[in-house]
């Protein structure tokens, strides 16, 4: 399925959904909060990736290229891959 | 005022303003909250021979379900994955849609008996592997973890509970290599690998084998009496041979015979089981019983020619059992 055009609140809904919850809440790997910003060398880079990051969890991304901005990933059901196509991932 | 996060699953500790991302490029900040944005949705979803991992005494011959998202904690130049590892996920081309559940679900109906969490990096999406492992576990599958290692110790303890089997790339035993061509360290790969082998994962280990880089014998030397010291001379190697990828085009193939030359340098030192990757057609493709040389399974590149173990991992000439999960 296509995000264009798509709903946007659908596909952050399924993005979203109970059993997908995505919030890191194990305390081996969690978070601490700090208040006030931490300035370091990659901020923007790091801004722009959890921008994009961010989009894409709520299925609306687009992803900006030198040409201009273009499409973000189609999102399929897990039913519809070639499990068995070629590939030379490593791993 | 601005609340930052810290993800204290690696050794980077990234400190993720709102808004941002990780160095890893998924794991973001959003309204102060640390989320992990490719849980359920993997980008490349495949089966594989169980060899391909590679795992050589874990089921040999049977299919693995294996699933990546995008994302990596490292950014090796020679990646051979970079496409999946050093993007995020809105810069893939598909995403699928695969809560835990139905990833089990799927790897079932595909007559899988496990599931690998693999080509990237599974430990930039952990909580995904944590609850596929917790459901796969459910149903009797078991789970493998292939990975670079780079992680903390306590989310890699608690993870280990899950996992059946872990292939762990130990890429050069030099931590200059690890900052130079990796932008990581050595030292908590290597404390990744006693803890893996601690928990009682079966765990194997490759070492991708690059010309001028990481091929010195000496190193190789350190690397396989540091296996042999501190995991034990059963735990397989795998040595690999390096193609160009990604940043790091001006090496060439590592020629064959550097290759036979290291393995001969990790058997010399103590190793029951080093074999040689990504180079068809060699004598390291197959596991020979360390006391007897007998031939126990003869591979050609992932595929099995013959298997003459007898149940439960046994040589058939002199019945010593070779370490391994073979059913």
């Amino acid at each position: 399925m296509s995000t264009q055009g798509s709903d946007p609140s659908r596909e952050a809904s399924n993005a979203m959904a109970p059993d997908a919850d995505p919030e890191v809440n194990d305390p081996g790997c969690g978070k601490k909060e700090s208040r006030g910003a931490v300035g370091t060398g990659n901020q923007s880079r790091r801004a722009f990736l959890g921008g994009i990051g961010a989009l894409g969890l709520a299925g609306v991304a687009t992803t900006v290229t030198p040409g201009g901005v273009s499409q973000g990933p189609v999102e399929r059901e897990l039913k519809e891959a070639d499990f068995y196509a070629p590939h030379d991932l490593a791993g | 005022m601005m609340s930052s996060v810290i993800c204290e699953l690696c050794p980077r500790y990234c400190a993720i303003p709102e808004g941002g991302a990780g160095d890893c490029r998924v794991r973001v900040n959003l309204e102060g909250k640390l989320i992990a944005t490719t849980f359920g949705r993997p980008s490349s979803v495949h089966i594989d021979p169980m060899e391909k991992k590679p795992l050589f005494h874990f089921l040999p011959g049977s299919p693995i379900f294996s699933i990546a998202t995008a994302g990596c904690n490292l950014h090796c130049k020679n990646c051979q994955n970079w496409q999946l590892s050093q993007r995020s996920g809105a810069e893939m081309e598909e995403i699928y849609n695969a809560p835990p559940q139905r990833v089990v679900a799927t790897a079932r109906q595909q007559r899988c008996q496990s599931i690998a969490y693999t080509y990237s990096e599974p430990l930039v999406f952990y909580e995904y592997v944590r609850e596929t492992s917790l459901a796969a576990r459910e149903v009797g599958l078991k789970n493998v973890l292939v990975s670079a290692g780079y992680v903390n110790r306590e989310p890699l303890q608690a993870l280990s509970r899950l996992l059946d089997a872990a292939n762990v790339d130990l890429k050069a035993f030099d931590d200059r290599f690890y900052r130079e061509v990796c932008g990581a360290t050595l030292q908590p790969v290597l404390d990744a690998l006693v803890i893996l082998k601690e928990a009682g994962v079966w765990l194997e280990i490759t070492n991708l084998i690059i010309p001028t880089l990481n091929d010195d014998l000496s190193m190789v030397r350190r690397m396989a009496r540091w296996i042999h010291n501190e995991l034990g001379p059963r735990v397989p190697l795998h040595l690999s041979r390096f193609h160009p990828q990604y940043r790091m085009q001006n090496l060439p193939p590592t020629p064959g015979e550097i290759l036979i030359r290291c393995r001969n340098e990790a058997l010399e030192v103590g190793l029951e089981h080093v074999y040689i990757g990504n180079l068809l057609g060699n004598e390291g493709e197959s596991t020979r019983c360390p006391r007897d040389n007998t031939l126990l399974i003869e591979r050609a590149g992932f595929r099995i020619q013959q298997n003459n173990l007898l149940p439960g991992g046994v040589c058939p000439t002199c019945q010593q059992a070779i370490a391994g999960v073979w059913t």
